[in-house]
Protein backbone atom coordinates (compact mmCIF):
# COMPACT_ATOMS: atom_id res chain seq x y z
CA UNK A 1 0.00 0.00 0.00
CA UNK A 2 3.01 2.03 0.94
CA UNK A 3 4.92 1.24 -1.92
CA UNK A 4 1.79 2.12 -4.61
CA UNK A 5 1.44 5.74 -2.66
CA UNK A 6 5.36 6.22 -3.14
CA UNK A 7 4.77 5.07 -6.68
CA UNK A 8 1.91 7.56 -7.52
CA UNK A 9 3.48 10.30 -5.49
CA UNK A 10 6.95 9.08 -7.80
CA UNK A 11 4.42 9.52 -11.21
CA UNK A 12 2.82 13.03 -10.17
CA UNK A 13 6.14 14.58 -9.89
CA UNK A 14 7.18 13.24 -12.93
CA UNK A 15 4.36 14.00 -14.83
CA UNK A 16 4.73 17.54 -13.02
CA UNK A 17 8.19 18.00 -14.12
CA UNK A 18 7.54 16.79 -17.71
CA UNK A 19 4.94 19.36 -17.73
CA UNK A 20 6.33 22.29 -16.25
CA UNK A 21 10.30 21.83 -17.75
CA UNK A 22 8.35 21.42 -21.19
CA UNK A 23 6.48 24.14 -21.01
CA UNK A 24 9.14 26.64 -19.74
CA UNK A 25 11.71 25.71 -22.49
CA UNK A 26 9.08 25.46 -25.58
CA UNK A 27 9.33 28.82 -26.96
CA UNK A 28 13.24 28.83 -26.68
CA UNK A 29 13.08 25.19 -28.06
CA UNK A 30 11.89 25.58 -30.87
CA UNK A 31 14.10 28.64 -31.77
CA UNK A 32 16.94 26.01 -31.22
CA UNK A 33 15.38 23.50 -33.17
CA UNK A 34 14.70 26.27 -35.96
CA UNK A 35 17.96 27.96 -36.11
CA UNK A 36 20.15 23.83 -35.10
CA UNK A 37 18.10 22.88 -38.43
CA UNK A 38 20.25 25.84 -40.60
CA UNK A 39 23.30 25.32 -38.52
CA UNK A 40 23.25 21.37 -39.26
CA UNK A 41 24.29 22.82 -42.95
CA UNK A 42 26.23 25.81 -42.32
CA UNK A 43 28.79 24.59 -44.23
CA UNK A 44 27.23 23.52 -47.22
CA UNK A 45 25.29 27.15 -46.61
CA UNK A 46 28.37 28.92 -46.49
CA UNK A 47 29.96 27.70 -49.70
CA UNK A 48 26.53 28.36 -51.36
CA UNK A 49 26.13 32.25 -50.43
CA UNK A 50 30.21 32.19 -51.22
CA UNK A 51 30.80 34.24 -47.63
CA UNK A 52 34.49 32.45 -47.33
CA UNK A 53 37.41 33.31 -49.59
CA UNK A 54 38.73 31.00 -50.91
CA UNK A 55 42.49 29.60 -52.26
CA UNK A 56 43.28 30.34 -56.26
CA UNK A 57 45.96 28.20 -56.00
CA UNK A 58 45.57 24.41 -55.88
CA UNK A 59 45.65 22.03 -53.23
CA UNK A 60 49.14 21.17 -53.96
CA UNK A 61 50.72 24.94 -54.39
CA UNK A 62 53.85 25.04 -52.62
CA UNK A 63 52.88 27.17 -49.19
CA UNK A 64 55.04 30.17 -48.39
CA UNK A 65 56.04 30.95 -45.02
CA UNK A 66 52.98 32.07 -42.82
CA UNK A 67 55.14 34.99 -41.66
CA UNK A 68 54.78 36.34 -45.16
CA UNK A 69 50.97 36.42 -44.60
CA UNK A 70 51.59 38.27 -41.29
CA UNK A 71 53.56 40.72 -42.64
CA UNK A 72 51.27 41.67 -45.54
CA UNK A 73 48.29 41.59 -42.53
CA UNK A 74 50.02 43.95 -40.39
CA UNK A 75 51.17 46.08 -43.34
CA UNK A 76 47.39 46.36 -44.79
CA UNK A 77 45.82 47.23 -41.37
CA UNK A 78 48.49 49.26 -39.62
CA UNK A 79 46.60 49.96 -36.83
CA UNK A 80 45.60 46.28 -35.95
CA UNK A 81 47.82 43.41 -34.50
CA UNK A 82 47.58 39.68 -35.26
CA UNK A 83 46.16 37.76 -32.15
CA UNK A 84 46.54 34.07 -34.24
CA UNK A 85 47.10 32.84 -37.16
CA UNK A 86 45.51 29.23 -38.27
CA UNK A 87 45.50 26.23 -40.91
CA UNK A 88 41.74 24.64 -41.27
CA UNK A 89 43.02 22.28 -45.02
CA UNK A 90 39.78 20.12 -44.22
CA UNK A 91 38.06 23.56 -44.45
CA UNK A 92 39.93 25.77 -45.91
CA UNK A 93 42.12 24.42 -48.19
CA UNK A 94 45.62 26.48 -49.27
CA UNK A 95 43.98 29.20 -47.07
CA UNK A 96 45.40 30.90 -43.75
CA UNK A 97 43.51 32.02 -41.39
CA UNK A 98 44.46 35.12 -39.53
CA UNK A 99 42.98 36.78 -36.52
CA UNK A 100 43.57 40.42 -36.00
CA UNK A 101 42.25 42.66 -33.12
CA UNK A 102 43.08 46.69 -32.78
CA UNK A 103 46.95 47.67 -31.77
CA UNK A 104 46.16 46.92 -27.59
CA UNK A 105 43.79 44.09 -27.59
CA UNK A 106 44.28 41.18 -25.81
CA UNK A 107 40.80 39.70 -26.32
CA UNK A 108 39.46 37.62 -29.39
CA UNK A 109 35.99 40.01 -28.34
CA UNK A 110 36.48 42.60 -31.36
CA UNK A 111 38.51 39.85 -33.49
CA UNK A 112 38.31 40.06 -37.23
CA UNK A 113 38.82 37.09 -38.79
CA UNK A 114 41.29 37.64 -42.62
CA UNK A 115 42.18 34.80 -45.31
CA UNK A 116 45.70 34.85 -46.99
CA UNK A 117 46.67 32.99 -49.44
CA UNK A 118 49.00 29.60 -48.67
CA UNK A 119 50.73 29.80 -51.93
CA UNK A 120 51.21 33.57 -52.28
CA UNK A 121 50.64 35.04 -49.06
CA UNK A 122 48.11 37.44 -50.38
CA UNK A 123 45.43 37.95 -48.76
CA UNK A 124 41.58 37.16 -50.10
CA UNK A 125 39.63 39.02 -47.71
CA UNK A 126 38.10 39.13 -44.22
CA UNK A 127 34.91 37.44 -43.07
CA UNK A 128 32.95 38.89 -39.85
CA UNK A 129 31.03 36.04 -39.15
CA UNK A 130 27.98 37.83 -37.15
CA UNK A 131 27.21 39.64 -40.45
CA UNK A 132 27.00 36.30 -42.23
CA UNK A 133 23.65 34.14 -41.90
CA UNK A 134 24.95 31.23 -40.55
CA UNK A 135 27.21 33.39 -37.87
CA UNK A 136 23.84 35.34 -37.08
CA UNK A 137 22.29 32.29 -36.31
CA UNK A 138 24.77 30.66 -34.55
CA UNK A 139 25.46 33.65 -32.54
CA UNK A 140 21.39 33.09 -31.52
CA UNK A 141 21.32 29.37 -31.00
CA UNK A 142 24.46 29.31 -29.11
CA UNK A 143 24.33 32.94 -27.01
CA UNK A 144 20.79 34.49 -27.50
CA UNK A 145 22.76 37.75 -28.66
CA UNK A 146 23.72 37.93 -24.80
CA UNK A 147 27.45 36.61 -24.93
CA UNK A 148 28.62 33.99 -22.04
CA UNK A 149 25.30 35.03 -19.98
CA UNK A 150 23.03 33.63 -22.93
CA UNK A 151 25.51 30.25 -23.54
CA UNK A 152 24.38 30.12 -19.79
CA UNK A 153 21.08 30.11 -20.66
CA UNK A 154 21.40 27.80 -23.36
CA UNK A 155 22.95 25.55 -20.62
CA UNK A 156 19.75 26.14 -18.26
CA UNK A 157 17.57 25.40 -21.41
CA UNK A 158 19.35 22.18 -22.01
CA UNK A 159 18.76 21.56 -18.78
CA UNK A 160 15.26 21.88 -18.42
CA UNK A 161 14.79 19.45 -21.61
CA UNK A 162 16.62 16.98 -20.31
CA UNK A 163 14.81 16.62 -17.28
CA UNK A 164 11.56 16.65 -19.37
CA UNK A 165 13.23 13.71 -21.57
CA UNK A 166 14.14 11.65 -18.86
CA UNK A 167 10.73 12.44 -16.48
CA UNK A 168 8.77 11.64 -20.12
CA UNK A 169 10.10 8.30 -20.02
CA UNK A 170 9.21 7.86 -16.38
CA UNK A 171 5.56 9.28 -17.55
CA UNK A 172 5.55 6.74 -20.55
CA UNK A 173 6.37 3.67 -18.82
CA UNK A 174 2.35 3.12 -17.12
CA UNK A 175 0.79 4.58 -20.96
CA UNK A 176 2.40 1.99 -23.04
CA UNK A 177 0.99 -0.86 -20.16
CA UNK A 178 -2.18 -0.04 -22.53
CA UNK A 179 -0.83 1.29 -25.79
CA UNK A 180 1.28 -0.47 -27.64
CA UNK A 181 4.43 0.80 -28.87
CA UNK A 182 3.74 2.05 -32.40
CA UNK A 183 -0.21 2.11 -32.30
CA UNK A 184 -1.69 5.44 -33.48
CA UNK A 185 -5.03 5.69 -32.32
CA UNK A 186 -6.84 7.05 -35.45
CA UNK A 187 -10.28 8.52 -35.78
CA UNK A 188 -11.10 8.32 -31.83
CA UNK A 189 -10.60 12.38 -31.85
CA UNK A 190 -7.78 14.82 -32.72
CA UNK A 191 -6.28 14.56 -28.89
CA UNK A 192 -5.94 10.72 -28.89
CA UNK A 193 -4.04 10.86 -31.95
CA UNK A 194 -1.70 13.81 -31.02
CA UNK A 195 -0.68 12.31 -27.67
CA UNK A 196 -0.06 8.95 -29.37
CA UNK A 197 2.37 10.88 -32.11
CA UNK A 198 3.92 12.66 -28.81
CA UNK A 199 4.58 9.48 -27.08
CA UNK A 200 5.53 7.38 -30.09
CA UNK A 201 7.61 9.76 -31.66
CA UNK A 202 9.19 11.14 -28.31
CA UNK A 203 10.39 7.34 -27.49
CA UNK A 204 12.24 6.99 -30.87
CA UNK A 205 14.17 10.14 -31.05
CA UNK A 206 15.05 9.69 -27.45
CA UNK A 207 18.39 8.96 -27.60
CA UNK A 208 19.15 11.25 -30.37
CA UNK A 209 17.50 14.16 -27.89
CA UNK A 210 19.40 12.96 -24.92
CA UNK A 211 22.88 13.25 -26.84
CA UNK A 212 22.09 16.05 -28.74
CA UNK A 213 20.73 17.66 -25.26
CA UNK A 214 23.46 16.53 -22.85
CA UNK A 215 26.15 17.93 -25.32
CA UNK A 216 24.25 21.34 -25.54
CA UNK A 217 24.19 21.77 -21.51
CA UNK A 218 28.00 20.93 -21.41
CA UNK A 219 28.61 23.54 -24.54
CA UNK A 220 26.80 26.11 -22.62
CA UNK A 221 29.75 25.78 -20.05
CA UNK A 222 32.23 26.84 -22.96
CA UNK A 223 33.67 29.96 -22.11
CA UNK A 224 33.14 29.33 -18.56
CA UNK A 225 35.52 26.23 -19.05
CA UNK A 226 38.46 28.36 -21.14
CA UNK A 227 37.54 30.65 -18.17
CA UNK A 228 38.90 28.32 -15.62
CA UNK A 229 41.68 27.27 -17.87
CA UNK A 230 42.77 30.45 -18.24
CA UNK A 231 42.91 31.37 -14.22
CA UNK A 232 44.08 28.00 -13.48
CA UNK A 233 46.38 25.84 -16.00
CA UNK A 234 47.04 29.47 -18.10
CA UNK A 235 47.27 31.53 -14.97
CA UNK A 236 50.67 29.31 -13.41
CA UNK A 237 52.40 30.03 -16.41
CA UNK A 238 51.57 33.24 -16.18
CA UNK A 239 52.97 33.71 -13.01
CA UNK A 240 55.91 31.52 -13.91
CA UNK A 241 56.50 33.93 -17.52
CA UNK A 242 56.05 37.31 -15.06
CA UNK A 243 59.73 36.65 -14.03
CA UNK A 244 60.53 36.59 -17.79
CA UNK A 245 61.49 39.45 -20.26
CA UNK A 246 58.14 39.98 -22.13
CA UNK A 247 58.57 39.96 -26.23
CA UNK A 248 56.68 42.41 -28.45
CA UNK A 249 53.72 40.97 -29.24
CA UNK A 250 53.67 42.33 -32.80
CA UNK A 251 56.93 41.52 -33.89
CA UNK A 252 58.14 38.54 -31.49
CA UNK A 253 61.82 37.46 -31.76
CA UNK A 254 61.25 33.66 -33.03
CA UNK A 255 58.62 34.48 -35.72
CA UNK A 256 55.17 32.04 -36.06
CA UNK A 257 56.87 29.78 -38.41
CA UNK A 258 59.58 28.65 -35.98
CA UNK A 259 57.12 28.78 -33.45
CA UNK A 260 55.24 26.18 -35.59
CA UNK A 261 57.76 24.23 -36.43
CA UNK A 262 58.93 23.82 -32.72
CA UNK A 263 55.58 22.54 -31.53
CA UNK A 264 54.93 20.64 -34.45
CA UNK A 265 58.17 18.69 -33.28
CA UNK A 266 57.00 18.40 -29.97
CA UNK A 267 53.55 16.93 -31.19
CA UNK A 268 52.64 13.25 -30.98
CA UNK A 269 52.65 11.70 -34.22
CA UNK A 270 49.34 12.10 -36.09
CA UNK A 271 48.88 15.48 -34.34
CA UNK A 272 49.58 18.51 -36.39
CA UNK A 273 49.20 22.83 -35.86
CA UNK A 274 46.23 24.53 -36.23
CA UNK A 275 46.15 27.62 -35.01
CA UNK A 276 49.25 29.79 -33.39
CA UNK A 277 48.04 32.23 -30.98
CA UNK A 278 50.51 34.91 -30.27
CA UNK A 279 52.31 36.50 -27.30
CA UNK A 280 50.44 38.46 -25.42
CA UNK A 281 46.63 37.80 -25.65
CA UNK A 282 43.80 36.34 -23.42
CA UNK A 283 45.43 32.79 -24.18
CA UNK A 284 48.75 33.27 -24.06
CA UNK A 285 51.74 34.68 -21.42
CA UNK A 286 53.54 38.24 -22.99
CA UNK A 287 56.23 36.03 -23.46
CA UNK A 288 54.76 32.59 -25.01
CA UNK A 289 53.28 31.76 -28.16
CA UNK A 290 50.39 29.17 -27.20
CA UNK A 291 50.04 26.64 -29.83
CA UNK A 292 46.65 24.70 -30.33
CA UNK A 293 47.14 20.97 -32.21
CA UNK A 294 44.61 18.36 -33.63
CA UNK A 295 44.47 15.19 -34.25
CA UNK A 296 43.84 13.49 -37.66
CA UNK A 297 41.87 10.18 -37.25
CA UNK A 298 38.95 9.03 -34.89
CA UNK A 299 38.36 11.03 -31.32
CA UNK A 300 41.61 12.76 -31.65
CA UNK A 301 40.12 14.87 -34.65
CA UNK A 302 37.78 16.77 -32.47
CA UNK A 303 40.32 16.93 -29.57
CA UNK A 304 43.32 19.71 -29.51
CA UNK A 305 46.23 19.61 -27.60
CA UNK A 306 48.28 22.42 -26.44
CA UNK A 307 52.39 23.19 -26.38
CA UNK A 308 53.38 26.43 -24.97
CA UNK A 309 56.48 27.80 -27.44
CA UNK A 310 59.13 30.68 -25.82
CA UNK A 311 58.63 33.63 -28.45
CA UNK A 312 62.19 34.57 -27.19
CA UNK A 313 64.49 31.26 -28.21
CA UNK A 314 61.72 29.42 -29.91
CA UNK A 315 62.29 26.11 -27.61
CA UNK A 316 58.98 24.15 -26.40
CA UNK A 317 58.32 25.76 -23.04
CA UNK A 318 56.09 23.37 -21.50
CA UNK A 319 53.16 20.50 -22.89
CA UNK A 320 50.26 21.02 -20.62
CA UNK A 321 47.51 18.33 -20.52
CA UNK A 322 44.16 19.30 -21.41
CA UNK A 323 42.25 19.58 -18.78
CA UNK A 324 38.80 16.55 -18.99
CA UNK A 325 36.24 19.25 -18.78
CA UNK A 326 37.66 20.98 -21.71
CA UNK A 327 37.89 17.78 -23.41
CA UNK A 328 34.40 16.86 -22.87
CA UNK A 329 33.61 20.61 -24.31
CA UNK A 330 35.18 19.79 -27.48
CA UNK A 331 33.52 16.45 -27.96
CA UNK A 332 30.32 17.78 -27.93
CA UNK A 333 30.15 19.81 -30.17
CA UNK A 334 30.28 17.83 -33.12
CA UNK A 335 27.97 15.58 -31.04
CA UNK A 336 25.39 18.50 -30.79
CA UNK A 337 25.97 19.96 -34.58
CA UNK A 338 26.48 16.35 -36.42
CA UNK A 339 28.61 17.57 -38.48
CA UNK A 340 31.17 14.66 -38.57
CA UNK A 341 29.60 11.82 -40.11
CA UNK A 342 28.71 13.75 -43.36
CA UNK A 343 25.30 14.23 -45.23
CA UNK A 344 23.81 10.97 -44.72
CA UNK A 345 24.26 11.63 -40.44
CA UNK A 346 23.64 15.69 -41.44
CA UNK A 347 19.97 14.00 -42.87
CA UNK A 348 19.28 12.46 -39.54
CA UNK A 349 20.18 15.23 -37.39
CA UNK A 350 17.57 17.25 -39.77
CA UNK A 351 15.12 14.37 -39.09
CA UNK A 352 15.22 14.19 -35.57
CA UNK A 353 15.12 17.95 -35.29
CA UNK A 354 12.22 17.72 -36.97
CA UNK A 355 10.54 15.42 -35.19
CA UNK A 356 11.53 17.21 -31.53
CA UNK A 357 10.52 20.17 -33.19
CA UNK A 358 7.24 18.62 -33.67
CA UNK A 359 6.61 16.87 -30.44
CA UNK A 360 7.51 19.87 -28.47
CA UNK A 361 4.80 22.11 -30.09
CA UNK A 362 2.12 19.14 -30.35
CA UNK A 363 3.11 18.69 -26.40
CA UNK A 364 2.35 22.38 -25.67
CA UNK A 365 -0.99 21.92 -27.60
CA UNK A 366 -1.82 19.12 -25.63
CA UNK A 367 -0.98 21.12 -22.42
CA UNK A 368 -3.25 23.93 -24.08
CA UNK A 369 -5.98 21.52 -25.22
CA UNK A 370 -6.31 19.80 -21.43
CA UNK A 371 -6.66 23.21 -20.24
CA UNK A 372 -9.72 24.17 -22.66
CA UNK A 373 -11.59 21.18 -21.64
CA UNK A 374 -11.20 21.79 -17.89
CA UNK A 375 -11.97 25.66 -18.59
CA UNK A 376 -15.87 25.13 -18.44
CA UNK A 377 -16.40 22.59 -15.65
CA UNK A 378 -14.17 24.66 -12.96
CA UNK A 379 -14.52 27.82 -13.49
CA UNK A 380 -11.46 30.10 -11.70
CA UNK A 381 -9.88 26.53 -10.66
CA UNK A 382 -6.24 26.01 -11.98
CA UNK A 383 -5.63 23.41 -14.44
CA UNK B 1 -9.27 -6.63 -15.00
CA UNK B 2 -8.47 -9.92 -12.83
CA UNK B 3 -5.27 -10.14 -11.43
CA UNK B 4 -3.66 -12.58 -14.52
CA UNK B 5 -4.32 -10.13 -17.18
CA UNK B 6 -3.24 -7.11 -15.20
CA UNK B 7 -0.31 -8.61 -14.51
CA UNK B 8 0.32 -9.36 -18.10
CA UNK B 9 -0.48 -5.53 -18.87
CA UNK B 10 2.32 -4.35 -16.72
CA UNK B 11 4.51 -6.47 -17.75
CA UNK B 12 4.19 -5.80 -21.18
CA UNK B 13 4.23 -2.01 -20.10
CA UNK B 14 7.83 -3.35 -18.60
CA UNK B 15 8.65 -4.63 -22.09
CA UNK B 16 8.01 -2.37 -23.67
CA UNK B 17 9.45 0.53 -21.64
CA UNK B 18 12.62 -1.39 -21.42
CA UNK B 19 12.37 -1.91 -25.09
CA UNK B 20 12.44 1.87 -25.46
CA UNK B 21 15.33 2.71 -23.32
CA UNK B 22 17.51 0.08 -25.08
CA UNK B 23 16.81 1.78 -28.29
CA UNK B 24 17.68 4.74 -27.30
CA UNK B 25 21.16 3.65 -25.49
CA UNK B 26 21.89 2.13 -28.88
CA UNK B 27 21.06 5.01 -30.46
CA UNK B 28 23.23 7.65 -28.80
CA UNK B 29 26.15 5.18 -28.11
CA UNK B 30 25.95 4.33 -32.05
CA UNK B 31 26.04 8.46 -32.57
CA UNK B 32 29.24 8.71 -29.81
CA UNK B 33 30.19 5.18 -31.85
CA UNK B 34 30.39 6.97 -35.35
CA UNK B 35 32.58 9.84 -33.85
CA UNK B 36 35.38 7.56 -32.59
CA UNK B 37 35.34 4.67 -35.93
CA UNK B 38 36.01 5.32 -39.07
CA UNK B 39 35.46 2.65 -42.75
CA UNK B 40 33.08 -0.46 -42.08
CA UNK B 41 32.13 0.83 -38.17
CA UNK B 42 31.14 3.96 -39.51
CA UNK B 43 28.40 2.71 -41.39
CA UNK B 44 27.58 0.06 -38.50
CA UNK B 45 27.09 3.05 -36.17
CA UNK B 46 25.31 4.53 -38.53
CA UNK B 47 22.53 2.03 -39.36
CA UNK B 48 22.16 1.43 -34.95
CA UNK B 49 21.46 5.24 -34.84
CA UNK B 50 18.97 4.70 -37.02
CA UNK B 51 17.44 2.02 -35.68
CA UNK B 52 14.76 3.23 -33.10
CA UNK B 53 13.52 5.40 -36.16
CA UNK B 54 13.48 2.40 -38.51
CA UNK B 55 12.01 0.19 -36.34
CA UNK B 56 9.39 2.54 -35.05
CA UNK B 57 8.11 3.68 -38.24
CA UNK B 58 8.31 -0.54 -39.05
CA UNK B 59 6.08 -0.73 -36.50
CA UNK B 60 3.73 1.74 -36.56
CA UNK B 61 3.34 0.19 -40.03
CA UNK B 62 2.19 -3.06 -38.72
CA UNK B 63 0.34 -1.51 -36.01
CA UNK B 64 -1.61 0.59 -38.10
CA UNK B 65 -3.36 -2.50 -40.55
CA UNK B 66 -3.87 -4.13 -37.49
CA UNK B 67 -5.51 -1.21 -35.69
CA UNK B 68 -7.86 -1.49 -38.87
CA UNK B 69 -9.21 -4.66 -37.85
CA UNK B 70 -9.00 -4.37 -34.07
CA UNK B 71 -10.42 -0.62 -33.52
CA UNK B 72 -10.28 -2.56 -29.85
CA UNK B 73 -11.42 -1.31 -26.67
CA UNK B 74 -8.44 -2.33 -25.19
CA UNK B 75 -6.29 0.40 -26.60
CA UNK B 76 -8.37 3.12 -25.27
CA UNK B 77 -6.28 5.52 -22.84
Amino acid sequence: MQANSQRSRWFRLNIWLHRWTSLVATLPFLVLCLTGTVLIFHEEIDDALGVVPVSQGTADSQHHALAIGVAKAQAAFPNDRVLSVGLDPDHHPGVQLIVTAPKGDTSFDNAQLRFADLATGELLGELDPAKTLTGFLLELHAEWFLGPIGELIGALIALLVLISLLSGLVVYAPYVKRIAFGVLRRGRGTRLLQLDMHNFIGAVVLGWALVVTLTGFLLGFGTVAIGIWQMTELGHLREFAERMEPVNANQPPVDVDRALAAAQSAAAPGWHVQSVIFPGTDFSTPRHYTVLLGGSEGLDERMFGVVIIDAATGEVALVPKVPIYLKAIAVSEPLHFGDYGGLSLKILWTICTWLTLFITANGAWLWWDRRRRRAPKSVGAEA
Amino acid sequence: MSNTSAIKTIRKGQRTTRLVVLLALLSAGSIAGMLLSDGLWDVIFFLLATLPLIFGAWQAYALRTTSIKKPARKLEK
